[in-house]
């Protein structure tokens, strides 16, 4: 018999919004829980979760998964500000000054990076690498800070006339520049290097062999194997030139003398020394050797390979990692407008002893007086010498045979003409004591005589025991291009110097500074008796800064720009674009990076469109996906904006304004062209629900009601290389309540969800006609749901049992619809319950209904 | 055909044959549809076929000078059929003549009691004339009103349990052994009690008649003890013993008309769900079958009771006929 008044109604997947008459499309779901739309016609039981990977972490929150090669996948957790990273199954470990706590942002910030095969992630203190791909033992899953500290550069006590027993590499009455860098070369060929130091000009008098002490700090990273490279420039005739030294300037290219093997006895002692033994080619004063990768016409100055900065985003893009939402080092720049060095220099340059004591910094010398064993002060002083004295500033021990080493002045009375020092004198003596100036960084106190050896202290402060392994060469030092080199021994008149911490890490938010003649500093800072000064990061949020070519470690001052005014939110990259998602707008960057790396240009592409929250998109297909302001949408490469939920679910994914959260979540399935969506809606900000997008077919679908491996969604990622099998997605869950993260694969099983939906309103004959709806025949994909049971719903009732059976062509369910709802206007059939293997296609619901007007419509 | 091969035919007929996906036409649902249909169309065509099939006699010791007595319960509304009177013994038995309401005056005036001549039917009593002087034994013939299709306790298909089948039968003792049937009217059927409710004695064969109705009992364990005077010569090893007013089967229809009600019952069905296009089609196959089935009991008519109608004394000898004319 012909029912003339069916209806067959294929599933259009959620359509949630009704259209402008009031309706909703034929075939529009009201619920669509546990299915996908992979096919045309057809929703398909979705996929379950297998091979759980769990661990003992209470109340963890799972952040983020970055899954790497076999299946090896590293996750990022945390319970307050404590953190775990976790290699599939397995503890990693971090640098001793990257500690567990506070370690990553806990809103949605943590980015890695997989470059040169290796894993990049910023955190909060600086980025982190993990150089295997698929790890098997913790030396293997430890992280190394990203790229490598510049050295710290030292002399010897002796310098600069220190003869070896050698015949001497550099001829007398010549002046070079040193310079000096780390590296490292993997076994990969992967290799880092280090900015080099500045280029400390060494005026040579007599034929010698020139020793350098290389410092660094025992958190830095270093290990045997490692090399340090030592440049020099080409010798520069000073006979013959002139003086004072310097004005003499022996250029910057520098070429490299040496590479030194570090071994694990360096290591142990924190420096090391090398002897330069290359003399200059035969006749000349030229330096043979390669060049340094920042001399002029190489790379140049600009480009040294600073380390990656504090930054909230990553992404690659043509070859370059890009950086962005940065937090720079904090800066200490000064200036010093009556010069910085040595009494005694400054004399020898043609200055006055006074003009030094009333406004250089430095050592000042010649001050008469009497010390006593066992007393603190030096009497007889004339009130002249008191001028330059500053309390702070530490007396020249005689190598701590007159005073105790780093013996400082407690106070001054010029009026009694006694300085009294905090320490009592070893050793009574009277004679000209020369006292140093200090500096104070973040607590610990340096002594310097001159520039150089600001330099020197701030690598290792000979003679004050007090400063602490932890603390010595930690500290960066730059000086203007005004002054060039810094120079043995030399008064330097008002150059302009940077200090900043040697690491991101050892400073992330601010240091304090203070010092001796404080007023002297331009601008000046506190004395020694005032409360120190706050050198705080500067956040750069709407900064983008990008690597060398193919570097992702290597991240030069030059490479940077701006994006927009406000803050950016996240990067996406496709492969002509980096998308900048700020919270201005969507911009764009394109170009290559050309020959130098400054080859990119960022364009708006919607000033009004704002990703929800950092990681709210995700790329597919070349097309940029996100959850925005106004729903859920595409760009593609052109910049072409569609909005993919408004009209469809619109009223259920409506867009929010941006917020610093973790909990909006979207990742794409790569192997079915799908795109998930998790808005956090629960009460931890976790996700019950996933909505999915398939581009293909343009359908959504959610995930829902599941049991815990796929409840409370924290983490989505897709593993493109499992160790079987084809790629498929990753989902992280956080129960927390006392339970345990863990992280599961979905869609590499045949185990499949239980599945539901519901339609929209089924209008009978109009929706002021009332019909008689008699039963509803659901229709599978023959061999997909045989023998299954479904309990049908109507209205969103469960009523009844419907069992599927094959027929030739078709697997059928008939389900009964209820008297309470058989007669109406409008009916919503569905189903719920659909469960177990094989994978079950639904194609379609055929509602069979009388009191139609009988017009062969048939729909 | 059992009351579980009804529902699925019911079932199959009516477009639902899988149960769970009709959960609110459930099997008590179609039972009832059946019954009641059963009941309408069988009623009719028993009490005008008067063929026999669902005929019982049920007698009863008259009190001396009482007229008044009662009709059976169970039986058909106007499937009262005669009045048979004992004089001397409860073995033979004499008819009496039923008259009209309007002639009762003639005979229920001032008469003392006697030997009853007569019988009138008022609601659900008989009355006697003159009112029975002495312990007659009135014998009354009617059709039974079938009992209930339940769901079926006779074999164990499609969930069944078997319970109430008679063996070790003793009609002289009243006793048998069976055992204990559930009351399936219940919404959770269970057990019958000693001593408490009636019990019929069903056949599952032929016309699945009642072959003993609304008996008394008592059973411990598995043993019973039927009360009262009713006749069991019907009763046979191998009957079931049931819920009074409750069979496995369609009383008194033979297995070959029982897919006609089944179909009939799936009628109701189809226009409740909404496709009367089917119910009209299956009609035409009920209503054939019907014929057939009028066709079989009609021509085993035998005579239906005679109505002879007493004529008012006001016009006596104004008409002509009657005994009375």
């Amino acid at each position: 018999m012909r029912y003339p008044r069916t209806d067959i109604v294929n599933p259009l997947g959620l359509v949630t919004q009704k259209n402008q008459y009031g309706q909703y499309p034929n075939g529009a779901l009201r619920t669509c829980r546990n299915f996908v739309a992979r096919n045309p016609g057809e929703l398909l039981q979705a996929p379950d979760t297998q091979n759980l990977i769990n661990w003992t972490a209470n109340d963890h929150t799972l952040q983020k998964l970055f899954p790497l090669d076999s299946s090896h996948t590293y996750s990022f957790s945390n319970t307050g500000t404590t953190w775990l990273i976790r290699e599939s199954g397995s503890a990693t470990a971090v640098p001793t000054l990257f500690t567990a706590t506070s370690l990553f942002s806990a809103t949605g910030r943590i980015s890695p990076v997989r470059a040169r095969e290796r894993m990049i992630v910023n955190t909060l203190k600086g980025a982190l690498v993990a150089d295997f791909m698929a790890p098997t033992s913790l030396a293997e899953r430890t992280f190394r800070q990203a790229g490598l500290p510049q050295p710290h550069w030292i002399r010897t006590s002796t310098f600069p006339n220190t003869t070896t027993t050698d015949a001497g590499a550099l001829s007398a009455n010549t002046m070079v520049g040193y310079a000096v860098c780390f590296a490292r070369k993997f076994a990969d060929g992967y290799t880092v290097r280090s900015a080099p130091t500045p280029i400390l000009k060494v005026n040579v008098v007599v034929l010698s062999n020139y020793r350098q002490i290389v410092m660094w700090n025992q958190n830095d990273g270093l290990i045997a194997g490692d090399v340090i490279e030592v440049y020099r420039t080409d010798g520069l005739d000073t006979l013959n030139n002139g003086n004072p030294m310097v004005r003499l300037d022996p250029g910057q290219t520098l070429k490299r003398v040496q590479s030194y093997v570090l071994t694990s006895a360096d290591i142990a002692v924190g420096s090391v020394t090398l002897v330069d033994t290359v003399s200059y080619e035969l006749g000349t004063r030229i330096t043979p050797g390669t060049e340094l990768y920042v001399n002029p016409f190489q790379e140049g100055p600009d480009f040294s390979n600073d380390q990656p900065p504090i930054a909230a985003c990553l992404a690659n893009f043509k070859g370059y990692t890009f950086y962005a939402r940065t937090t720079e080092r904090p800066i200490w720049e000064f200036g010093c407008p009556g010069g910085i060095g040595a009494e005694v220099a400054a004399v020898a340059q043609g200055l006055t002893s006074t003009y030094h004591r009333a406004y250089s910094l430095g050592q000042h010398g010649n001050v008469n007086g009497t010390s006593t064993t066992g007393l603190a002060t030096i009497t007889g002083v004339a009130a002249a010498s008191f001028i330059g004295l500053d309390i702070g500033q530490q007396i020249n021990t005689a190598g701590g045979t007159l005073w105790p080493n780093g013996t400082a002045i407690l106070s001054l009375n010029s009026g009694t003409g006694v300085i009294t020092m905090n320490q009592n004198a070893i050793s009574g003596a009277a004679t000209g004591w020369t006292f140093d100036e200090v500096i104070e960084l973040n607590g610990t106190v340096f002594r310097y005589i001159d520039l150089t050896q600001l330099i020197h202290a701030l690598g290792q402060d000979v003679g004050n025991t007090l400063v602490t392994a932890a603390d010595q060469a930690k500290w960066e030092i730059a000086v203007d291009s005004a002054v060039p080199y810094v120079v043995q021994f030399a008064f330097l008149t008002n150059p302009t110097v940077v200090i900043l911490p040697g690491r991101t890490v050892y400073a992330p938010a601010s240091f304090t500074v203070r010092g001796s003649n404080g007023g002297r500093y331009s601008p000046p800072i506190p004395t020694m008796t005032q409360t120190a000064q706050t050198i705080s990061a500067s956040v750069r949020k709407n900064r983008i800064c990008w690597s060398k070519f193919q570097e992702p470690e290597h991240c030069p001052a030059a490479l940077e720009t701006f994006a927009g005014f406000g803050e950016i939110i996240a990067l996406n990259a496709t492969r002509d674009a980096l998308w900048i998602w700020c919270t201005d707008g969507l911009r764009r960057m394109s170009g290559d990076g050309g020959a130098d790396g400054l080859g990119f240009r960022i364009d708006d592409v919607d000033t009004t469109l704002i990703l929800s929250a950092p990681q709210a998109s995700t790329v597919f297909d070349e097309v940029l996906y996100g959850y925005t302001n106004v729903g859920f949408v595409s760009v593609d490469s052109a910049g072409n904006k569609t909005n993919l939920s408004d009209t469809v679910v619109g009223n259920l994914l409506p867009g929010t304004k941006y917020v610093e959260t973790r909990s909006i979540i979207c990742a794409a399935n790569e192997t079915d062209s799908e795109i998930l969506l998790g808005l956090g809606e629960d009460v931890n900000g976790s996700s019950d629900v996933i909505w999915i997008y398939n581009v293909v077919t343009k359908l959504w679908t959610q995930l829902a009601q599941n049991a815990a491996s796929l409840s409370n969604i924290t983490a989505m990622a897709m593993m493109r290389d499992p160790s079987a099998g084809e790629p498929r997605l990753l989902f992280g869950v956080s129960p927390l309540g006392g339970g345990n993260p863990s992280y599961s694969e979905w869609n590499s099983a045949a185990a499949f969800l239980t599945a539901a939906l519901e339609y929209q309103p089924v209008m009978g004959d109009g929706p002021l006609t009332l019909c008689q709806f008699s039963w509803a025949d659901y229709l599978f994909a023959v061999a997909t749901a045989n023998g299954k049971q479904i309990v049908p719903t109507w209205n969103g009732s469960t009523h009844g049992i419907a069992t599927v059976v094959d027929m030739q062509n078709a697997g059928y369910a008939r389900g009964g619809c209820p008297r309470a709802a058989s007669r109406a206007h409008s009916i919503v059939p569905g189903f719920q319950s659909l469960s177990g293997t094989p994978q079950s296609r639904f194609q379609g619901l055929s509602l069979v209904m009388s009191g139609k007007s009988n017009k062969g419509k048939k729909r | 055909m059992r009351s579980d091969q009804v529902l699925k035919r019911i079932r199959r007929t009516g477009w639902i044959s899988d149960a769970a996906a009709w959960p609110d036409i459930g099997d008590q649902d179609l039972l009832d549809e059946f019954n009641d249909r059963y009941l309408a169309l069988m009623t009719d065509e028993i009490v005008e076929a008067r063929a026999g099939f669902g005929l019982k006699k049920f007698p009863i010791v008259c009190t001396p000078g009482v007229a008044r007595y009662p009709v059976p319960g169970r039986t058909i509304g106007g499937g009262w059929d005669a009045l048979q009177i004992s004089t001397t013994s409860a073995t033979t038995f004499e008819p009496l003549d039923r008259i009209e309401a309007r002639d009762v005056w003639m005979y229920s005036s001032a008469v003392s009691p006697g030997m009853p001549q007569r019988y009138c039917v008022q609601d659900d009593n008989v009355e006697i004339y003159p009112p029975p002087v002495s312990s007659f034994t009135l014998l009354y013939w009617y059709y039974q009103c079938p009992s209930d299709l339940v769901f079926q306790q006779s074999s164990t298909d499609n969930g069944g349990v078997v319970r109430g089948l008679i063996s070790a039968l003793n009609k002289t003792a009243r006793t048998f052994t069976a055992i204990i049937p559930f009351d399936m009217s219940l919404v959770a059927p269970a057990a019958i009690t000693t001593a408490v409710q009636l019990v019929d004695i069903v056949r599952g064969s032929g016309n699945f008649p009642t072959v003993a109705y609304s008996l008394t009992q008592s059973f411990t364990g598995t043993a019973w003890t039927i009360g009262g005077t009713q006749s069991l010569d019907d009763v046979q090893n191998g009957d079931w013993v049931r819920m009074v007013g409750q069979t496995d089967w369609p009383m008194n229809t033979s297995k070959e008309h029982h897919r006609m009600l089944c179909d009939r019952a799936a009628m109701e069905i189809l226009r409740e769900v909404g496709t009367p296009e089917d119910a009209a089609a299956l009609a035409l196959t009920v209503g054939a079958d019907q014929q057939r089935f009028r066709g079989i009991r009609r021509p085993q008519v035998k005579n239906a009771p005679k109505m002879i109608p007493c004529r008012s004394v006001l016009t006596r000898g104004k008409r002509r006929g009657g005994i009375y004319s």
